[in-house]
């Protein structure tokens, strides 16, 4: 995949490219938002990471100016403007996703993953298959191997989002947002408890587990490999 | 002190126009009386030499021209000076009686200077009236100098009195304008003291209890406030450094431990990571002091919307008791059927119940139970969170809003200890009042939302009861 990036800080870009590039991407940087606008008008990318605070021209003028042009390039913002407020500012801009500083490399990585994906299969699913897990989402029932699982609205919504994601790290941090809608760090072990629960309705039942935990990282949905 | 700068004081531009106006009243008054006092007099004169007219008259009428004369000379004893002009002259305009030298060319009453044979140096100025009795001229006139007299005293008693209230005017203006340009004085060098850093020093305010005094009571109860503002900042930027030191040292002792095991050729895996988790924490730790300062500097609630809060409640309920659970604790929700939606930040609120209810379960013992309600009533939409845990000592209850405070004994648990300062940042956002009560045992937090229509009337301080 491309990847562009607009980092101004070298040690970061640094480590993030050679990140990248470990994960068999291609990588170019720009370090100001003028040559990140330039660079995404005239090469197709199949990403493009921006900062916020850039010399040249800010991160968000950028996206702005790209949607403007309307030029639907998947961004994901990285940038230490991480508060709410700068959040939805830059989601409702028009950007994929957005990540804060100081940040995990496999968060990054993560969240490319699930970006590229969810922009793949843009159309409309009404059912997610993993394995012998079949979630209807319409009728908002799982069932595996014929035998209804009795789930409540939250776990059926993480269930959800980690068979979205299947095959794809989803982070806790990224099951905080999308599943709870929680944009800050809880002090207890929401995350953890409910996967928990969900295992032993999902997995423990049956013979072949599907939700997978990554250490350090997150959650992970597949069958048998 | 500099005159220039007393000149230009508020208080004497305004006696500058306070004399401006004082003056044009003055000559608008002084030049009616001057004009009505004249007329006065003159009437009176016109009315004195009517009368004596129809007295000569009558004398010529009984006693022919003989008997006039005769009258004429005895009234105008020119031994004894007097205001009075008299004179019979003929048709040819020959003198028969009386004291003017000239028959003058007059036909009706008027004003003109006259030579009479009494005062003869200087033609002076005369009121005088001219009748005809038969074939006779009979002139009369009354000295003027009495209304002049008059007029003069009029003139100089106004000058004087516009020149006295002139200089008082000036005087209070100059004296009003160097007390306060003294009293300016003083605020401004206050004022340089406070820049320089004395947040000790406060305003004379002297018992005038003028304009000046008043503001200088509200900068003082500004500067009062300014100063516990910067205890508690001073206060609270060391908290910061210390508990923002402790998870960096842990990280520094988790490094070298990293480097001594790959020294030993052992895997420092564990050790890198409690780094990270440390790491982690400061950050969390950051976060969450930025977000209490964004939200306490945000300024209007334009972006508020309606917010209904039993389904969040609901929701974070939800999701809160299996961990509640995990630790052998219970958590309840019950909520009146109908409650208003209150104004507020959905993001906020649902973080400020997060830290709610986190707080209880990390802070009861297992078989603890937890408990949130939410109600209405006239006075707004209240929500209750309270356990029968260990509670909190009525002593410390003020203070557990205060960033980095933690309750005797809690030091070693989880919690960046800002979690309370936070669900106060954000109920004062929204107008909501905190109070915390004894559940006997254990810990009630109330909260109350005030009613839709009173939402936007600022927030109250946290109160404990």
């Amino acid at each position: 995949m491309k990847i562009l990036l607009a980092e101004d800080d070298d040690r970061v870009a640094d480590f993030i490219v050679s990140g990248l590039t470990e994960g068999g991407h291609s990588v170019d940087r720009v370090s100001d938002g003028r040559e990140a606008l330039t660079y995404c008008l005239y090469n197709l990318a199949d990403l493009a990471i921006l900062d916020r605070m850039m010399p040249g021209m800010d991160g968000l003028s950028v996206l702005k100016a790209l949607r403007a042009a309307r030029n639907e390039v998947p961004v994901i913002f990285l940038t230490a403007l991480g508060d709410v407020e700068e959040r939805v500012e830059g989601l409702s801009a028009g950007a994929d996703d957005y990540l804060a500083k100081p940040f995990h490399f496999s968060e990054l990585l993560a969240r490319i993953g699930a970006l590229t994906r969810r922009r793949k299969d843009l159309a409309e699913v009404t059912a997610l298959d993993v394995h012998d897990l079949h979630l209807d989402l319409l009728g908002r029932t799982a069932t595996r191997q014929g035998k209804v699982i009795d789930l409540q609205s939250k776990e059926f919504t993480l269930l959800e989002v980690l068979m979205r994601n299947a095959g794809r790290v989803v982070t806790r941090t990224m099951l905080l947002e999308r599943v709870w809608d929680f944009n800050f760090e809880p002090n207890t072990t929401v995350v953890e408890t409910h996967v928990s629960r969900l295992r032993a309705k999902v997995d423990r039942p049956f013979d072949v587990p599907l939700i997978h935990t990554l250490r350090n990282t997150g959650y992970t949905m597949h069958g048998p490999r | 002190m500099d005159r220039a700068n007393v000149l230009s004081g508020s208080a004497f531009r305004a006696s500058l126009n306070a004399v401006l106006a004082v003056m044009t009243a003055l000559v608008i008054t002084g030049v009616a009386a001057f004009f009505f006092v004249q007329k006065a007099l003159e009437a009176e004169l016109s009315r004195q030499i009517s009368a004596e007219e129809v007295m000569l008259r009558q004398i010529y009428d009984d006693g022919g021209l003989a008997a006039l004369i005769t009258t004429i000379n005895e009234v105008n004893n020119p031994a004894t000076p007097s205001p009075r002009a008299i004179g019979l002259f003929d048709q040819g305009g020959v003198r028969l009686a009386g004291n003017i030298n000239a028959l003058p060319q007059i036909n009706d009453t008027t004003r003109l200077a006259l030579t009479t044979t009494d005062r003869l140096a200087q033609p002076s100025d005369y009121f005088i009236n001219a009748t005809l009795i038969d074939k006779e001229t009979l002139v009369i006139g009354h000295d003027l100098s009495l209304i002049a007299a008059t007029e003069r005293t009029l003139i100089i008693a106004f000058s004087i009195a516009g020149i006295m209230l002139t200089a008082a005017i000036l005087v209070i203006g100059y004296t009003a304008s160097r007390a306060s340009l003294r009293k300016l004085e003083v605020i401004q060098l206050t004022m340089d003291h406070v820049s320089q850093g004395d947040t000790q020093i406060r305003l004379p305010v002297s018992g005038d209890n003028d304009q000046i005094d008043r503001i200088s009571q509200r900068i003082n109860r500004h500067l009062e406030r300014l100063s516990t503002l910067m205890v508690s900042t001073r206060t609270t930027a060391a908290a910061i450094a210390h508990d923002l030191r402790t998870p960096l040292s842990r990280a520094f002792l988790s490094l070298q431990d990293a480097t001594a095991r790959l020294d030993k050729g052992q895997d420092p895996r564990d050790a890198i990571e409690n780094t990270d988790a440390e790491l982690s924490r400061l950050g969390r730790i950051f976060d969450a002091i930025l977000r209490i300062s964004r939200i306490e500097s945000l300024g209007d609630r334009k972006d508020f919307v309606p917010v209904t809060l039993a389904p969040m409640l609901a929701d974070l309920i939800e999701t809160f008791a299996p961990v509640a659970e995990e630790k052998g604790q219970s958590l309840g929700f019950t909520a009146a059927k109908t409650v208003p939606a209150v104004s507020g930040d959905e993001r906020m609120l649902r973080q400020m119940f997060v830290n709610l209810i986190q707080n209880c379960v990390t802070h009861c013992p297992p078989g603890s139970d937890i408990a949130v309600t939410l109600d209405a009533d006239s006075i707004g939409v209240t929500v209750g969170v309270s356990d029968n845990g260990p509670g909190i000592p009525e002593a410390d209850r003020t203070q557990v809003f205060e960033p980095f405070f933690r309750v005797d004994g809690h030091n070693t648990t989880e919690g960046s200890g800002l979690g309370l300062a936070l669900v106060r940042a954000i109920a004062e956002r929204h107008g909501a009042i905190i109070s915390l009560h004894d559940n006997a045992p254990g810990l009630k937090v109330v909260l109350t939302f005030p009613a839709q229509t009173s939402a936007r009337h600022g927030a109250m301080a946290p109160t404990t009861a």
